[in-house]
């Protein structure tokens, strides 16, 4: 990962779930509200982060480095790496977006909560469980009671159970 | 299944949670937000687990596409359902009204009754179409503790006893009307940041005393009475402009403008009208105002009229009272684009040789017609503007190309004071 040990810049130490260790400048994780009221109040150099694993932990990182050198002329070229960013299993988009909502990075956070939508929109209540491997624990009798409960939700619905 | 169980934290389906139930229930409100009203309401049946998780976020948005799905009458039951088998607060409330009709405005003081009780602090109410009567707040909206609100073609009659919105942030109006029992009102908002109000009417019944206020935006008011934001001293960015032209006699409040510029030091960004522009800067031209801008930083023009004589003077008036402007800009210029017999040659007389823009990095005319008053200003801002960087000219859809070629030569021509000045002269883009 990032070693950059140029001049007076302060550097940070952020410790994975698997005791991983990635260096990095201090003024990138000032992003993250959590991070950013760690580093002021106590002046630490390591934050270990047990929680969070690895893999996700760079995928955070590298949109950080990102985020920093955006500027009104790479605009397009950031909006390209958002879009591939979240184009990941659904498994570690989810892992992403809990860990950004621990870090509080509430711009990336914001855009993982529209990704997490986009693969909820248009689809059925059956293709949503099928996705996200969600197990119904209601009677088909139950069910069919909810439904009507709220009947705006299901027109055109009914019959959309393949996809 | 008790409904409390459910709304803290989603641990009733067992141990074996799955990804999506298992995330914290604010990013799955955050989810949701992003999904039409039918697929978080759908996500209720997900398992048991899911019942009540969408009827307990606290932001609730009944849009335009929503409400124009069905008929009136059905939207309006749905939205009694959904807010009667609410759970919990309502922090945020959009609805758009404009197909309701005003006989059952009564449904909409119900909703706005209940979710007075239930926490309410957003609320946004749209009423886009013009035929469609105003809607009236009723009065239990005024003892809301309300941070944000935002109303479009709605009536507004205080009762007596209100005081004022004391949390209200951010206040948006559009297409409103005051009215008010006793003949002159005051409201006190301390906590008021910005301030927009668009086609309103009725305001000179009331004082508004905001001394936070640091942006104030007023678009066809009529008649205003701004000494009611003399005391905002952290004013920021201002703006003041209007339709049409502001008849004679409501020149009295307008005039004060220039007055109370020298209370608002700290604006950095200024928004003016032709109508504005012209009443601001009205009086002799070798005069500048009363009062040195010295913190602004940018000033934007709308429809300015560079035929009209006035108009020169008072941007030149204006001009030498902000020594460190940055960004110049003429957003809809207006006029013909035939020359008038406009006597170019103030911008070479003595009293222009002082101009006020040593600062000045961005000139920009959005529609630019290359006339000969035009051109004159032009030559006279990349002649005596030494950090100028760029001058960007966008030339009006009536300008054929030959034209055009002509008019870009003799720009090149000019003589600028900065070494580092960059000339974009193109077409304007269509935006609608």
């Amino acid at each position: 990962m990032a070693s950059s040990t140029t001049g007076e810049k302060k550097i940070l130490t952020l410790k994975g779930g698997d005791n991983e260790e990635f260096i990095l400048e201090e003024s990138l994780v000032l992003q993250s509200e959590l991070l950013k009221n760690m580093v002021k109040e106590e002046r630490v150099s390591s934050i270990p982060l047990p929680s969070i694993k690895s893999k996700t932990l760079v995928k955070i990182i590298e949109y950080l480095k990102k985020h920093a050198e955006l500027t009104p002329s790479n605009k397009e070229e950031f909006k390209n790496f958002e879009k591939e960013f979240v184009n990941v299993v659904l498994e570690e988009l989810l892992d992403i977006t809990v860990a950004v909502n621990y870090l509080k990075i509430n711009g990336l956070l914001e855009f993982c909560c529209q990704a997490v939508a986009d693969r909820i929109k248009d689809k059925s209540v059956e293709a949503v469980r099928k996705i996200f491997r969600i197990e119904s624990d209601f009677t088909p009798e139950e069910e069919s009671e909810f439904r009507k409960e709220t009947p705006e939700a299901f027109e055109g619905d009914l019959d959309d159970t393949t996809n | 299944m008790a409904m409390t169980d459910s709304c803290t934290r989603l641990a009733v389906g067992g141990d074996k949670l799955d990804m999506l139930t298992d995330l914290p229930i604010n990013v799955i409100h955050q989810i949701q937000d992003h999904l039409s009203i039918e697929d978080a309401a759908k996500m209720s049946v997900l398992s048991r687990a899911w019942r009540y998780v969408w009827a307990s976020n606290p932001e609730l948005v009944f849009d335009a596409r929503f409400c124009t799905k069905r008929t009136p009458s059905d939207t309006i039951d749905i939205i009694s359902t959904i807010l009667f088998q609410h759970h919990g607060a309502i922090k945020t409330f959009l609805l758009d009204i404009s197909i309701i009709p005003s006989s059952q405005y009564s449904v909409v003081d119900r909703w706005m009754l209940f979710l007075s009780r239930n926490g309410l602090a957003n609320l946004t109410l749209q009423n886009q179409n013009n035929g469609n009567a105003p809607y009236k707040l009723p009065s239990y909206v005024y003892g809301v503790g309300l941070e944000r609100l935002a109303l479009l073609n709605c009536i507004f009659r205080t009762p007596c006893s209100f005081r004022g919105f004391h949390m209200l942030k951010r206040i948006h109006l559009k297409r409103f009307a005051f009215e008010l029992d006793v003949a002159h009102s005051s409201l006190w908002m301390p906590n008021l940041k910005i301030l927009c109000f668009m086609y309103c009417s009725g305001l000179r019944f009331f004082n508004i005393h905001a001394p936070e206020l640091s942006i104030l935006f007023l678009h066809s008011c009529g008649t205003l009475k701004l000494s009611f934001f003399m005391e905002c001293e952290k004013l920021r960015i201002l703006g003041f402009t209007s339709q049409e032209d502001v008849s004679q006699n409501r020149q009295d409040n307008a005039m004060n403008l220039t007055n109370f510029l020298s209370c608002w030091h700290n604006v950095s960004y200024l928004i003016l009208g032709r109508y504005f522009l012209k009443v601001l800067a009205s009086g002799t031209r070798a005069e500048s105002l009363p009062t040195r801008l010295t913190n602004l930083r940018s000033l934007y023009f709308i429809r300015y009229n560079f035929d009209g004589e006035d108009q020169i003077f008072a941007l030149l008036r204006i001009l030498r009272s902000c020594p460190n402007l940055k960004i110049l800009q003429f957003l809809s210029s207006q006029g013909k684009k035939g020359d008038m017999e406009v006597d170019v040659n103030y911008f070479e007389e003595p009293d222009c040789a002082e101009p006020g823009f040593n600062n000045l990095q961005t000139l920009r005319i959005s529609k630019f017609y290359g006339s000969r008053t035009e051109l004159r200003f032009v030559r006279f801002i990349l002649g005596s503007a030494p950090l100028l960087r760029k001058a960007i000219l966008l030339v009006d859809s009536s300008i054929n190309e030959s034209q055009s070629l002509k008019i870009s030569k003799e720009l090149m021509r000019f003589p600028r004071a900065s070494p580092k000045s960059e000339i974009v002269f193109e077409p304007r883009k269509k935006l609608f």
